[in-house]
């Protein structure tokens, strides 16, 4: 009996270890969304100050960048503002730069893809937008933070438990439960506390349509979901995240591994999710960060290169950097 | 070339050694099993089973004892279990290396070393006369605890840690509670594991009569509760061969046990390798 | 923040349940040492680490007799143990074929998990009558208790000492082996030396169970509380003597029966800690 690797260890450190922010009240059900933004929002990105053209970090009412020349479907104008802020965040791993003063928006109703090479942090910025990073030893977020619906995810008073739960994470490979099908997706709401039996039964149903896995399952709810096929295992954890009723959705490389029909699948399940939820679709594959996303955001070695509306950012993109990386020179 | 063949030669020599060795080991145990087994089997009646001794159990069964028995591990292993996965809990999931866990791991490896004849000192002077529990299956049962503790402590601990990383992180992504993830996906992945080292626990605590024979006392009434005095079988089985009472009797109540182990052992290999080809 | 109280109370009660390991060994040696320093103390440590006469009742405390046979008997054990279990921790992990290494393995464990009193037993039956008759003596003696034990701590010194040489990274074997050694050269020039911390930790853990082993030694040892002068002399061990006696002793003898445990206690800590301490050792090889 080998112990797995990876991580079972708390980190304790993180939160208290870095500048504190700005203290936001805590973010639960029935108390009321602060009116005014953070600071950090009203002032000029550092990106506008480098002239790079129109930004998406404006104050209500600001425009945003249409990108529906692109290829993906784009009837519903994302929300002005951001669901999930990430303000200059600086995250290393035991002394090493992992992220460096990221900013980026994330809207409900879109599809932002973010791509770059391997080691580039696109998995580091997702684990720390749940905090999931908090499990990670060594981890550290050394500068900025990241706020959801205005509330400071790294707050003294945040509970890691209710974020992430707002906060669906779907990761590479896909890591079923091993229980049934049912029990996978139900895990959520029950951990949440639902027990009423149709509550749950509507919600399961609900999540597996939507995870467009309905079909398939639906005569074998009760089967071990570790029997399922690669591509359904994935769909099954999208539906499992799905079920915990989240705002925002993380995916991490999704379809790696995933066969092309998979893939598709997972794809056509995000269009249709993303009227409902900010979705963070992270993939080094380029091609798919073309098709299957409204926003691109491009990262390198823990930078923020450039972001914009997808069709912007693969047809003219401002860096040469990211020109160099979806042409395929590097990565 | 004659230099070659004589250190082939001895090569050879050598792991004939080395199969002799394990050879002999087995030929020991099979000796071991084999006599007991020959001579007490037949002995193995339901009347055997089911009677109580007569004549001090000069004849008569050993029913009083096998519910001795049951009832001393029982117990030992109902109090011994939650702590010793509790604490695998607690130094898998809820700490990283420092030295309080080095500390509970050297205080665990010390326990495990200590003789038998040790914990039955202690358990008599603690349980039955400072605790006022008299000799009685409690003050047995509570001995033996302590003393299966460290066996249940280390395979809970490898049998969570074995659990893959992929799984926790389901559960705390999903927003569950450590607590949550612990009980309801750690937990009941890990149960293999733990079950067999249950068993292991109850293997050692079924042999056991130093510690017993101190604490629980060797009155061969059938305990009717916790506070009753008890004789388990192995006490039994000592009395028997040291006292000289009937030497067929202590065969029957050696056999009985040594099947007992038996099927504990083979309980245990079985889980584990269900354990095994589950995690892979 | 409700969720979380209830998690901190969860974690302090856990730590609790952790820290019982180590509550009870320290509850067990404070209870001996309760019971059993008062009478050293009173008659002096010296009376009884170096007295011969165990006269408890009447004021004779000497354990030297029951310390010197614990010593020859453990260390006799070894004589026995040590080559025939390395012998097969080296042929479990170096020479058995899978299949037989599949066998074997169960079979020692179950080796370990035969009661003590049945160990005895066969002693009894056995190695008892074929002393007596081919070497003379009562039968019972340090001899016969020498041999059962060797045989009980078989499976504790296998098993470790085979995790050593499991342990022992595959290039040294492969390596000695590219040079030209046959393999037994290679098992016993460089991986034995490379595993000697966990052998040793193995013989030291072995020798710790010897000394603490209690039921089968009484059986077959005689119980005469005087220092063996040859094998075939009958003995005591500081486990027999309590045990033996604890059935009836009170007052003073029952004391000085936890001060025997006292020193028992003490020379197995000492050898635990030896193991513990070599086994870190040879970790950071």
């Amino acid at each position: 009996m080998t112990a797995t690797a990876g991580d079972t260890r708390p980190e304790h450190g993180s939160p208290e270890s870095r500048p504190a922010p700005v203290h936001r009240p805590h973010e639960g059900p029935g108390q009321p969304h602060p009116r005014s933004l953070p600071a950090a929002v009203t002032t000029p990105s550092p990106l506008a100050e480098r002239g790079n053209g129109p930004e998406l970090v404006e104050g209500p009412g600001g425009e945003v960048g249409t990108g529906s020349d692109g290829p993906t479907d784009n009837a519903t104008p994302p929300e002005p503002h951001p669901k999930v802020l990430v303000d200059r965040l600086s995250v290393e791993y035991d002394g090493t730069a992992a992220l460096k003063s990221v900013t980026l928006p994330i809207f409900k109703g879109e599809v932002l893809a973010v791509t770059g090479p391997g080691r580039s942090g696109k998995t580091t910025l997702l684990r720390t937008m749940n905090r999931l990073i908090d499990r990670t030893r060594g981890a550290k977020v050394v500068g900025g933070t990241v706020w959801l619906d205005d509330g400071d995810v790294f707050a003294p008073d945040a509970d890691p438990c209710l974020i992430r739960r707002r906060i669906g994470m779907v990761f590479a490979l896909p890591t079923p439960l091993p229980k049934s099908v049912y029990d996978n997706i139900a895990f959520g709401p029950r951990v949440a506390g639902i027990r009423d039996r149709e509550r749950l039964d509507a919600i399961v149903d609900k999540a597996l349509r939507d995870a467009f896995l309905w079909d398939e399952v639906s005569a074998r709810l009760h089967d071990p979901a570790l029997r399922l096929s690669g591509g359904q295992q994935q769909r099954l954890c999208i539906a499992r995240t799905l079920a915990q009723q989240p705002e925002v959705l993380l995916l991490d490389e999704p379809c790696s591994g995933l066969d092309p029909i998979s893939t598709l699948k997972i794809e056509e399940a995000l269009r249709a999710l993303k009227t409902d939820y900010a979705i963070v679709l992270v993939s080094h594959n380029t091609q798919q960060a073309a098709r299957a996303s409204d926003r691109t955001a491009f990262l390198l070695m823990g930078e923020l290169v450039e972001h914009g509306p997808t069709g912007e950012v693969f047809t003219n993109p401002r860096d040469t950097r990211t020109a160099d990386y979806i042409e395929g020179r590097f990565g | 070339m004659t230099r070659w063949i004589n250190v082939e030669v001895r090569h050879r020599i050598v792991v004939v050694g080395l199969w002799s060795a394990a050879v002999t080991t087995l030929a020991v145990l099979a000796l071991i099993i084999g006599i007991v087994l020959w001579n007490g089997v037949p002995m193995i009646t339901w009347s055997f089973l089911l009677e109580g001794p007569k004549e001090m159990g000069r004849a008569g069964g050993i029913f009083p004892t096998i519910v001795g028995t049951v009832a001393v591990t029982l117990l030992a292993i109902l109090v011994a279990t939650p702590i010793g996965v509790g604490s695998a809990v607690y130094l898998t999931e809820y700490t990283s290396e420092s030295p309080l866990t080095r500390v509970i791991r050297f205080g665990a490896e010390c326990l495990a070393g200590i003789p038998s004849v040790i914990f039955g000192l202690f358990g008599f002077i603690f349980f039955v006369i400072q605790l006022k529990m008299g000799w009685s299956v409690m003050s047995g049962g509570l001995t033996l605890a302590v003393m299966i503790l460290p066996t249940i402590m280390r395979t809970a601990e490898e049998a969570i840690k074995s659990v893959p990383e992929s799984y926790r992180e389901a559960g705390f992504s999903t927003g569950a509670t450590r607590w949550q993830t612990v009980t309801q996906v750690v937990l009941p992945a890990a149960l293999p594991g733990i079950v067999t080292g249950i068993v292991l626990g109850i293997g050692r605590g079924v042999g056991e009569t130093a510690a017993v024979i101190f604490t629980a006392g060797s009155s061969l009434h059938v305990p009717t509760s916790v506070f009753s005095p008890a004789r388990t079988m192995a006490v039994h089985f000592y009395i028997l061969a040291r006292e000289g009472l009937s030497m067929s009797h202590a065969y029957g109540t050696a056999a009985v046990l040594v099947i007992l182990i038996l099927a504990i052992n083979v309980t245990a290999n079985w889980l584990m390798l269900r354990f095994r080809a589950k995690s892979t | 923040m409700r969720a979380r109280r209830g998690e901190v109370a969860i974690e302090r009660a856990l730590l609790l349940l952790a820290l019982s390991a180590v509550l009870m060994l320290g509850l067990i040696a404070v209870f001996i040492f309760l019971q059993g320093l008062p009478i050293m103390v009173k008659h002096g440590p010296g009376s009884f680490l170096f007295g011969t006469r165990w006269a408890p009742t009447k004021g004779g405390f000497g354990l030297l007799p029951m310390i010197a046979s614990s010593v020859i008997v453990t260390l006799g054990a070894m004589v026995i143990a040590v080559p025939l279990g390395l012998s097969c921790a080296i042929f479990l992990s170096e020479i058995a074929p899978r299949r037989v290494a599949n066998f074997v393995r169960p079979a020692i464990q179950l080796l370990a998990g035969i009661p003590s009193v049945v160990f005895g037993f066969i002693g009894i039956l056995i190695v008892v009558p074929l002393i007596r008759n081919y070497l003379g003596g009562p039968g019972l003696s340090v001899l016969a208790a020498t041999i059962i034990l060797g045989i009980m701590v078989l499976p504790t010194l296998i098993s470790i000492a085979e995790d050593a040489i499991e342990a022992v990274p595959r290039p040294y074997k492969e390596g000695a082996m590219a040079l030209g050694c046959t393999h037994s050269q290679a098992i016993f020039g460089v991986m034995l030396p490379a595993a000697r911390g966990g052998i040793l930790a193995a013989v030291i853990l072995a020798m710790g169970r010897a000394v603490g082993e209690t039921m089968a030694v009484i059986m077959v040892i005689g119980n005469a509380a005087i220092v063996p002068q040859s094998p075939l002399d009958p003995a005591r061990t500081l486990t027999s003597n309590i045990a033996l006696e604890m059935g009836y002793a009170a007052g003073e003898h029952q004391q000085a029966l936890f001060a025997t445990g006292v020193v028992l206690f003490v020379f197995i800590m000492l050898l635990n800690s030896i193991a513990t301490l070599r086994v870190v050792r040879g970790d950071r090889r």
